[in-house]
């Protein structure tokens, strides 16, 4: 080292604060188990519907909570256990505030909890990954702030005078994810327990998918490339590849990670330059998005005998070579036509999984099994388990992935194939989905390898800590304060990485480019909406309906977005306009569709139809695969808040009638009871005027029937 | 610094930069990389000139809907679902054979009776002892395709993969022969009449 010679600067003792990682290292694996097992329990139920037992353990439900823990719990524990042992010896310091670092332990903790009871119990804003209502939203929002200070606190205080490439990831992580989370998230409340977001139709699928890709881009790949970029020169004890490509490539993948969310809107009613927009930049992707995983692979050079011997290494790898898979299918999917056939798959869920278990699972897999034996003053329990570990859980995720890309594909083609007189070959919707069942199985089976190699891991953990001295000692380095001038005059980014706040700055103005300029003309003005084409608003039963479609997280299998392509307008009717969706709160764009579109469905069926499919979709469709609603049969409709929630509509700008806005407690229960009456008649027993049920029945038929086309 | 690091190949280690052990190769970018980089910016202009460039806007759903226009008026081609190649009368037979009767009325009260009412008097599905038929002319065979066929946009699933067609003309010949029964609680016709 340059210093060696050094012998005027004093030395320094910094004790590392390690017991906050032990925490978080441990709430990671609680956790990950969590997310795992609700994993599986949903992918069976996809197969087997009678899988969904009651209300609270329904898919709609139980989906957001695996798509909850496995980002908030399980990723996000492991970033912050990961962000926390690295920086502090990357900075040579100890975290800023050993009471900041407990309060965002025990408070990120308390939010997972409160997530894991509110999700089960239908309490949801209705946004993909976004499903915590707002008191919740708060916490978090407070939590990070409390992160932000204990990081940024660190950095102020660092004993380092360059910041290394690990860092500039977590920066932009902490700042972008600020920033994606509050802005997605503002709201009304109208009730502990609900509240409406401010953005409508359009706007609110725009932000949406800005925040969604963005959650992915900021929250599953820049602290992970981070993490890498500190666990892997450090267990290969190699140099790393090329700081020039970490200049490069950390640069280019966040100024144009952000401008890639509206590929999850490809050939919907959402404008065509925005669209446009998304693919090219989800294409340039793939060159920064491989510059991480190449910096990676190529750091191993000359210590590829590492790779038979170190299972550390082997994870490692694997979960670089998992995220170069994803990274290329990504812009992949984003290509318009190939986006046609894959979006509303399964295709996307298997895209999605070689990401989160290959990348993410896999690079905190080996993480772990470099810090715990490190945390514990210890020797790692078993190599041999570890080893075990990786090759099964790379069988799982093969498994998973090969069958929802075939399940994805098959059913892909069967929504499209039409006969030479323009005629759908299978109109039936379910013929697609009775063939796709098989791979329904095989991905949980897959899911179960994953989880199966996972308690290796929990065994090995296990043993390891036991195996460890009573006292921990924390690790405590002597360290020379370098003299704050630099060696050597600096120029360019070297000077940058001696300038935290710039740096953040900076890297704050990148992600800010692509925001602004797709989403504030959206925002400013409503320019896409025709006023012409008059949108009727719901009815206030309408709307209690709609409520119990978003609480029941109907949109985890149900698309209200027909897109510009033939094989669905011939299947579903027109294509959806950005006018039909203006007053929608949230947004039910959707983006799965293991079920058919709703779009148009009103009128389609009679309201018996509905009552029957809700109470039992296999007494109507035999092979339906949608859980049955019988408790909306039985439970009552919330009318005393509909007058609130209508006079907040009408601010909002939705047109509501007088009428409607005076009395909608009893316009709504009008309606109710011609609905009521009308299925007594043909033969329901009980009386539904109050029942959740009729709401229900209500906003289905009124879907697609309210103008704007 | 660790013993091992000794530079492979001809990297050279960007000196005076170490951080807890870690330290940086001066390499460049790989060049193949940038080659990708290019590649796909070369896509990105074309995506952008496909878009712009072209006269219109919304080429792709102007495209489905020539496509969708030609197909419409092509001349329509032989169905995938034909009709049974049984003639009428020879189904009529059916109409004196107990047992078929019984069997098509036993699978009409499992399958279809929750959609159409236990003595076909119609719920959700029409009433299927009038005279009004929606699809075809109330003949066996019309009765037999739909139910093979089904009708999948308004609710009924096509039921040639689940019965086998023999049985599905025995529920036909069942329907056709409870037709014109009475009973109080029918539903409204719907369709067109067919005068026998
Ligand atoms: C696990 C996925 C799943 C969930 C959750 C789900 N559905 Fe379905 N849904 C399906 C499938 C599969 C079908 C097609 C088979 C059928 O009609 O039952 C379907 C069909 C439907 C249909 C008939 C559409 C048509 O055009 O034929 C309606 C209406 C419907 N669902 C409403 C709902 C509502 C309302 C909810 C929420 C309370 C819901 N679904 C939740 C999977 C789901
Ligand atoms: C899920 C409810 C449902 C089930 C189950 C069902 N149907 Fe239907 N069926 C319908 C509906 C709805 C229609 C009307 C379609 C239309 O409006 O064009 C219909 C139409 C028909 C028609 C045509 C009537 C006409 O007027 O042309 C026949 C025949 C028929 N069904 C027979 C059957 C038979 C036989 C079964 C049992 C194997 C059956 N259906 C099961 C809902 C159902």
């Amino acid at each position: 080292m340059s210093s060696s010679n050094d012998t005027n600067s004093g030395l320094i003792q910094v004790k590392y604060n390690d017991q906050i990682v032990r925490m978080f290292t441990l709430a990671t694996i609680f956790w990950a188990t969590i997310a795992f097992l609700v994993g599986i329990i949903i992918a069976l139920q996809m197969a087997v519907p009678q899988l969904n037992l009651t209300g609270w353990l329904t898919f709609g439900r139980l989906r957001p909570l695996h798509t909850n823990a496995a980002l908030f719990a399980f990723a996000g524990n492991a970033i912050f256990a990961g962000i926390y042992h690295s920086t502090q010896r990357l900075l040579k310091t100890r975290l800023f505030s050993d009471g900041l670092s407990k309060l965002h332990f025990w408070g990120w903790q308390f939010i997972i909890v409160l997530a894991v009871i509110t999700l089960p119990l239908g309490i949801s804003q209705g946004k993909e990954y976004a499903e915590l209502e707002w008191p919740i939203d708060i916490s978090i929002v407070l939590i990070w702030v409390v992160f932000a200070i204990n990081f940024f606190g660190t950095l102020l205080r660092r004993n380092e005078r360059h910041l290394y490439v690990a860092i500039w990831f977590y920066i932009a992580t902490i700042v972008t994810v600020a920033l994606l989370y509050i802005v997605n998230a503002i709201c009304i409340p109208v009730g502990l327990f609900q509240s409406y977001i401010v953005y409508a139709g359009i706007q609110d699928a725009l932000i949406q998918w800005w925040y969604g890709h963005n959650a992915v881009a900021f929250f599953l790949t820049t602290p992970f490339l981070g993490l890498m970029y500190y666990y892997l020169p450090k267990a290969s004890n190699r140099p790393v590849y090329s700081y020039r490509l970490s200049v490069v490539h950390f640069w280019s993948l966040i100024f144009m990670y952000i401008w890639a969310g509206p590929h999850h809107l490809l050939n919907t009613a959402l404008p065509g330059w925005l669209q446009i927009l998304a693919t090219v930049f989800s294409v340039m992707l793939w060159a920064p998005s491989w510059g991480g995983a190449v910096n990676g692979i190529l750091t191993l050079r000359g210590a590829w005998h590492l790779l038979r011997t170190d299972p550390i290494i082997k994870f490692f790898v694997a979960a670089i070579t998992f995220y170069a898979m994803a990274t290329f299918e990504g812009p992949l999917l984003s290509i318009k036509a190939v986006n046609s056939l894959g979006h509303y798959t399964d295709w996307i869920v298997g895209h999605v999984h070689l990401g989160t278990l290959g990348w993410n699972g896999f690079l905190t897999f080996g993480m772990l099994y470099f810090i715990v034996p490190k945390l514990w003053n210890t020797e790692l329990y078993s190599k041999k388990m570890a080893n075990i570990h990786l090759w099964i859980g790379i069988l799982g995720i093969l498994f998973y992935y090969v069958s929802m890309l075939a399940a994805g594909i098959t059913q892909g083609l069967m929504w499209r194939a039409v006969d030479a007189n323009g005629q759908l070959v299978y109109p039936d919707f379910v013929e697609t989905v009775i063939r796709i069942i098989p791979l329904f199985l095989f991905r949980a089976l897959g899911g179960v390898l994953f989880l199966a190699g996972y308690v290796l891991l929990l065994y090995n953990v296990y043993k390891t800590i036991k195996q460890a001295p009573k006292e921990l000692v924390e690790e405590t380095v002597q360290v020379r304060i370098s003299s704050s001038t630099p060696i050597h005059p600096e120029r360019g980014h070297r000077k940058l990485e001696g300038m935290a706040a710039a740096f953040t700055i900076l890297a704050l103005i990148a992600i800010l480019v692509g925001s602004i300029i797709e989403i504030a003309p959206t925002l400013s003005i409503n320019k896409y909406v025709k006023t012409e084409n008059k949108v009727e608003p719901f009815t206030p039963l309408e709307l209690a309906g709609r409520d119990i479609y978003v609480k029941e997280g109907c949109y985890t299998c149900h698309s209200q977005m027909i897109r510009t392509i033939q094989s669905d307008v011939l299947r579903y009717g027109a294509a959806s306009t950005i006018e039909e969706s203006m007053y929608d709160r949230p947004f039910q764009w959707g983006s799965k569709r293991t079920g058919p579109d709703l779009a148009r469905l009103g009128k389609k069926y009679p309201d018996l139809w509905h009552y029957m499919h809700m109470e039992d979709p296999r007494a109507v469709i035999k092979e339906s695969i949608m859980p049955a609603y019988p408790w909306l049969i039985t439970s009552k409709i919330d009318f005393d808040s509909l007058q609130k929630k209508v006079s907040l509509f009408n601010k909002l700008g939705v047109p509501y009638s007088d009428e409607d806005l005076s009395d909608a407690n009893n316009r709504a229960k009008e309606q109710a009871k011609k609905i009521a009456d009308v299925l007594k008649s043909q033969g329901v027993k009980e009386d539904v005027s109050d029942k959740k049920i009729t709401a229900l029945i209500a906003y289905l038929q009124a879907l697609g029937q309210k103008g704007g086309e | 610094m660790s013993e091992d690091k000794t530079p492979l190949y001809d990297d050279k280690i960007l000196e005076g930069y170490e951080y807890d052990g870690i330290t940086e190769y001066d390499n460049p970018c790989p060049v193949w990389l940038l080659y990708i980089f290019y590649f796909t910016a070369l896509l990105a202009v074309f995506f952008l000139g496909y878009h712009f460039g072209g006269n219109s806007k919304n080429a792709t759903i102007e495209a489905y809907a020539i496509k969708l226009k030609e197909a419409q008026t092509q001349t329509p081609v032989e169905t995938s679902v034909q009709k049974p190649e049984v003639n009428e009368s020879e189904l009529l037979a059916l109409l004196q054979d107990p047992d078929a009767l019984a069997e098509g009325g036993e699978i009409f009260g499992d399958q279809c009776a929750l959609c159409h009412g236990y003595s076909g008097e119609g719920m959700i599905g029409p009433n299927l002892i009038d005279n009004y038929w929606l699809h075809g002319k109330g003949k066996i065979s019309d009765i037999a395709v739909s139910i093979s066929s089904g009708i999948p946009d308004k609710g009924m699933a096509a039921w040639a993969d689940r019965i086998p067609e023999q049985q599905i003309l025995h529920i036909a010949a069942y329907i056709k022969s409870i037709n014109g029964t009475v009973t109080e609680n029918a539903k409204e016709p719907d369709g067109e009449l067919v005068e026998e």
